[in-house]
């Protein structure tokens, strides 16, 4: 069973999906997982910065995509790694009927507040199945 | 209307992540007209509109800290920044201590910080857009890559 799982949010700076996919990869490592995420950068990433090249090839890898075009995702496809999860914010918050219109990049309204609670427990819960997982399963059904 | 473009790192590890969004939003909040705003993970990873904005427009790149990814990414995509603020530099600068404050919401000092920096960025973008060399060059040790005539004309 892997140890950590790694959370790897695309922190779009230009659409409110970014800043709810970043707020909550910080509530799910600070308060409903700590210890067991560690927090990839997609600029670190790509910068090849050792650390965060270490996150992805080393742990299951959630990705929290706050853009259509997947940028999180691509990125680790670029290091031919597996992406246990692909979470595409905008979605979910379409399917639990949560709207955002009060928020922007730069700051969230109460919908937003609730968006990223929402998205964190979500993504809490596939971690606890990623590191409930066996060796070489922590890929499927996800 | 001529523009310049805005990129901090935003990454998400770090507390001065956190500062170098806050001060591209400042930024922009202050010269809406005059800026755009460049997300570094979709011009990481190609985002045509994204790749064409980053080299329509002169460039001020604001990096949080030692691997300067902000510039790493520029680099990579073959644009030269006009301008390249670390964070850091201000941070000792302006002597503004960062402990205590959190990546997930800034305290009193890291928006001093962010707001030290949006100052010197808007500085800079009203003499680029005045066509005069920013003055920050002679207070501060930052990159400044003025002299170059292509980077000139995109303004």
């Amino acid at each position: 069973m892997p140890e950590k799982v790694c959370i790897l949010p695309s922190s779009e700076l230009t659409t409110v999906f970014g800043k709810i996919g970043r707020q909550a990869s910080y509530v799910v490592c600070e308060d409903l997982k700590p210890g067991k995420i560690v927090l990839g950068c997609m600029p670190a990433l790509f910068s090849n910065v050792q650390e965060d090249v270490d996150f992805i090839t080393q742990y299951p890898v959630i990705t929290l995509e706050g853009h259509s075009m997947h940028h999180a995702a691509k990125l680790v496809k670029k290091y031919s790694q597996v992406i246990s999860a692909e979470i595409d914010i905008k979605n979910l918050l379409k399917e639990a009927d949560i709207e955002v219109l009060d928020s922007s990049p730069e700051k969230l309204g109460p919908n937003g507040e609730k968006a990223v609670k929402f998205l964190a427990e979500y993504t809490a819960k596939v971690v606890e199945r990623l590191l409930c997982s066996r060796p070489g399963l922590e890929h499927s059904n996800l | 209307m001529k523009k310049v473009a805005i990129m901090p790192c935003n990454g998400v590890g770090r507390v001065v992540s956190t500062i170098t969004r806050e001060s591209a939003y400042k930024i922009h909040a202050l010269r809406p007209d005059a800026t755009i705003l460049i997300s570094s993970p979709d011009l990481a990873t190609d985002n045509p509109e994204t790749l064409l904005n980053a080299k329509k427009y002169p460039l001020i790149v604001i990096d949080g800290c030692k691997p300067r990814c902000g510039s790493n990414i520029v680099k990579a995509k073959g644009i030269k920044p006009i301008l390249e603020i670390y964070a850091p530099l201000v941070c000792a600068n302006k002597k503004i201590p960062l402990s205590g404050e959190t990546r997930v919401k800034l305290g009193l000092n890291g928006a001093w910080l962010a707001e030290a920096i949006t100052e010197i960025a808007v500085q800079a973008i009203d003499d680029l857009l005045s066509n005069k060399i920013p003055t920050i060059q002679k207070n501060l040790p930052f990159k400044i890559y003025m002299d170059n005539e292509e980077i000139l004309s995109r303004l």
